[in-house]
């Protein structure tokens, strides 16, 4: 085996749900050790809740089973390579461990409100006292500083507040709300580039930082494109349509829900796809540039929608992607899976699952470093699965000391002891 | 104190897409040193963008004939970081093939869909991306339009990919002494945005299904439309209690924790006396500080002037960066240190205006030998 670039990593993770969750994992995949801590009595909400969730339908097919906090596809889609313990934060002795861990450690992470930490006693200038080249990672939804910094936030409502939501919709209805809460995604993008951009700046420095991601920044900086369009009023649903390209859309294709994506990207792809088309109206010169061609837009998607309606997506796309164009059928998860591009690169890893789970295909690494590649090596750790042995392991605790610790409640597995 | 993460990395950027210009803006973020260079046949038709490459270096070079070729590996000596997201196999390969000479190097090449496999050759589009990793089908509503998420938002996760695997690159450079190339492809980096979605479909055999509804939690108020998260039990009843509503115990099964997600209607009307008397800004403060997650429907235009933003000086003040150049503000990296961004005064570049002072030097050292 390789070696990965972040072996020699050790990052203290208080981080939940997804946004944060979700940076680790991306770290963890680079080989860090991630050790997520969970409190005792209150699992990360993404598991769901000890008792099977009502609200939160997120067990496989068979069940919640005898421990649902460790069968949620939400839980273990962010928490594979990491290793899990459980400490109260809010005993003088599990205040105690963890900043004993953060003495062993690179890099605390962390997504609460601002406020959190500081009542804890264990905000950036507490962790530099005992690990002075610390690296914090904060996750705040709003940022740690001005009006909003204490405000939850999540991704259902991170899209609204950055202009997404406005901007996503169909051309002549109103807004959307992505289908997954995707800002969350894109706050722990930035949550691991802003780690990765620290321990390179510690390398030359040897000193720590405080980093902060504002997953509300982060979201609306994916929208910088539509600030270059002149003047602000020019913001409107667009639907699928693109600032460069015409025509560039989803078109409704023979069969239930089956839809077909074209982009036009040049006078080329415009010659190929009326050729496809075989349709010598569109061929007429008043239809060569992308200005003529925004200006009957509607039009257009027209006469492509009734060429694509009588006939399959997969037809659609075979011809066109066969005559050079930039096309594809609308595919589901189901279809994601079964992707030959993804087959072929090994993308999507057959991996282990918790609790019984059969192996399920998994998202590879994100970044395919050729020579030290990241891998997956463990599943999501259950609740509180690897207490004893890190705490052991790492700050010497005997098997007396970790049975005393659990049955009052301070680490463990699963629902405290009543 | 600014940020100053990547301060004396240098990196140069190869290519003409948003996934290199929007990687290399990330190293320019971090106080990197970022140069691009454009082909000397791109002069008439290369378009800098001031949302991507206002602060960046510019260099001309044709590195398609022999003796620009000769300076390209020169200057590769010289930096840290290449990224490229030129689609041409013939240039890919000259690219890696300069850029393995150059044992420290990081090499960071950004595709759509992967430099090798069935897809590798397909011609592809931030829409087609999107398509293939399934977040169209995801978002919008079941028998209505697939929709990709606003802009080139696969091009932008390829980026900030391709940025990680840098720097992770660039970590490992420290301890080995050695680089390293590192692939990136828009569509696996989508495929990884929605892993929840992935692992759900292996779970429960082919979910997640289209939605009935795309407008989500959004309801309208006076002055627009707030998105109220009431999937928790808590939350659901801090709104009932604070607001006064008391729902008709005949209509009681529609509001469980287990059904409100399919009677939003239902709940818009339950709320809607409440909500159309109060502004955006109104409900979207009461119910931060009673932890009810919401947030105001906004579209982008206010953004650069809503208070939070404006106090975190989030977008830049930039109104023109050249004579000419539309638009702005824009909006700044999704992370600093310490409170603080990279400097805010950025010029836009002219193409080319930093060929002499970079080639010239290494032009005079390739006479020499």
């Amino acid at each position: 085996m390789t070696r990965m670039p972040l072996e020699h990593i050790r990052i203290i993770d208080l981080t939940q749900a997804w946004a944060g969750s979700y940076a680790l994992q991306l770290l963890a995949d680079f080989g860090a050790e991630v050790i997520k801590i969970e409190a005792r009595s209150r699992p990360d909400p993404w598991r769901g809740g000890f008792e099977a969730s009502r609200g939160l339908p997120c067990y496989p097919t068979d069940g919640p089973g005898e421990r649902p906090y460790n069968r949620s596809y939400l839980a273990n889609s962010v928490n594979r390579n990491k290793f899990g313990i459980t400490l109260d934060l809010t005993t003088s002795e599990g205040k105690s461990m963890f900043l004993d861990l953060v003495k062993t450690a690179d890099v605390v992470s962390e997504n609460f409100t601002p406020r959190v930490l500081h009542n804890l006693g264990i905000d950036y200038d507490e962790l530099r006292k005992v690990q002075p080249s610390i690296i914090l990672l904060s996750m705040p939804a709003f940022g740690l500083s001005c009006p909003y910094r204490e405000y939850p936030g999540i991704g259902g409502t991170i899209e609204p507040m950055s202009g997404n939501a406005w901007l996503l919709g169909e051309e002549r209805g109103g807004p959307q709300v992505s289908g997954v809460m995707y800002p969350d995604a894109i706050g722990g993008l930035n949550g691991a580039s802003a780690v990765l951009a620290a321990l390179v700046s510690r390398e030359s420095t040897g000193e720590g930082c405080h980093v902060e991601v504002s997953q509300h920044e982060g979201m609306i900086a994916m929208l910088g494109e539509f600030f270059t369009q002149s003047g602000l009023e020019a913001f409107g649903r667009i639907g699928n349509r693109d600032l460069e390209f015409t025509p560039n859309g989803i078109y409704r294709a023979a069969g239930e829900d089956e839809w077909v994506a074209i982009t036009v990207r040049d006078l080329a792809d415009w010659e190929r796809l009326t050729d496809c088309m075989n349709n010598p109206r569109l061929r007429s010169p008043g239809l060569r540039s992308v200005q003529e061609r925004r200006s009957r837009e509607d039009e257009i998607d027209v006469a492509i929608t009734v060429w694509t309606s009588g006939q399959s997506a997969s037809d659609v796309e075979e011809q066109l992607v066969e005559a050079g164009l930039p096309a594809a059928r609308v595919r589901s998860m189901s279809d994601v899976l079964a992707c030959p591009q993804l087959a072929a690169s090994g993308y999507l890893e057959l991996a282990a699952q918790p609790e019984g789970i059969p192996p399920a295909p998994t998202p590879g690494i994100i970044a395919n470093l050729k020579r030290t590649p990241g891998r997956i090596r463990m599943p999501a750790a259950g609740h509180g699965e690897h207490s004893g042995a890190i705490l052991g392991r790492l700050l010497g605790l005997d098997a007396a000391s970790l049975s005393d610790l659990e049955a009052r409640g301070i680490i463990g597995a699963g629902p405290p002891p009543a | 104190m600014s940020m100053t993460l990547l301060k004396g990395l240098r990196a140069l950027e190869i290519g003409t897409g948003t996934k290199a210009g929007f990687c290399g803006k990330l190293l320019l973020d971090a106080v990197a040193e970022v140069i691009r260079v454009d082909l000397p046949d791109s002069a008439e038709t290369a378009q800098f963008s001031p949302w991507l490459d206002r602060g960046k270096g510019s260099i001309v070079l044709d590195w398609h004939i022999s003796e620009g070729l000769d300076l390209l590996r020169r200057l590769f000596e010289q930096v840290d970081v290449v990224v490229t997201d030129v689609e041409d196999a013939g240039e890919r390969a000259a690219i890696a093939n300069l850029a393995a000479e150059q044992p420290r190097l990081v090499l960071t090449s950004l595709s759509d869909l992967g430099e090798r496999g069935p897809f590798a050759q397909r011609p592809s589009s931030d829409l087609v991306v999107s398509a293939l990793s399934g977040m169209c089908y995801i978002n919008g509503e079941e028998g209505r339009l697939p929709l990709r998420e606003p802009g080139n938002q696969t091009a932008i996760v390829a980026a900030l990919a391709g940025f990680m695997g840098a720097l992770a690159a660039l970590i490992d450079r420290s301890q080995s002494g050695l680089g390293q190339a590192v692939e990136v492809s828009a569509l696996e980096g989508m495929v990884n945005v929605l892993s929840p979605s992935v692992l759900q479909c292996s779970y429960q055999k082919g979910a997640p299904f289209r939605r009935q509804a795309a407008d989500g939690f959004l309801f309208d108020c006076a002055d627009g439309k707030v998105s109220i998260i009431i999937s928790s039990q808590r939350s659901w009843e801090t709104l009932l209690e604070v607001w006064g509503i008391v729902p008709d115990p005949a209509e009681a099964h529609r509001f469980t924790e287990k059904t409100r997600r399919t009677n939003m209607d239902a709940i818009r009307t339950l709320f809607a006396p409440v909500l159309l008397n109060k502004t955006r800004k109104e409900v979207f403060e009461d119910l931060c500080l009673l932890r009810v997650p919401c947030g105001m429907l906004l579209n982008p235009a206010e953004l650069p002037f809503d208070e939070h933003l404006l106090a975190r000086g989030s977008f830049d003040s930039l109104s023109r960066s050249s004579p000419g150049a539309p638009a702005g503000p824009f909006p700044g990296p999704g992370f600093r240190v310490a409170g603080q961004l990279p400097a805010a005064e950025r010029c836009l570049p002219r193409l080319g205006e930093d060929t002499a002072r970079v080639l010239a030097p290494l032009a005079r050292e390739a006479s020499a030998t």
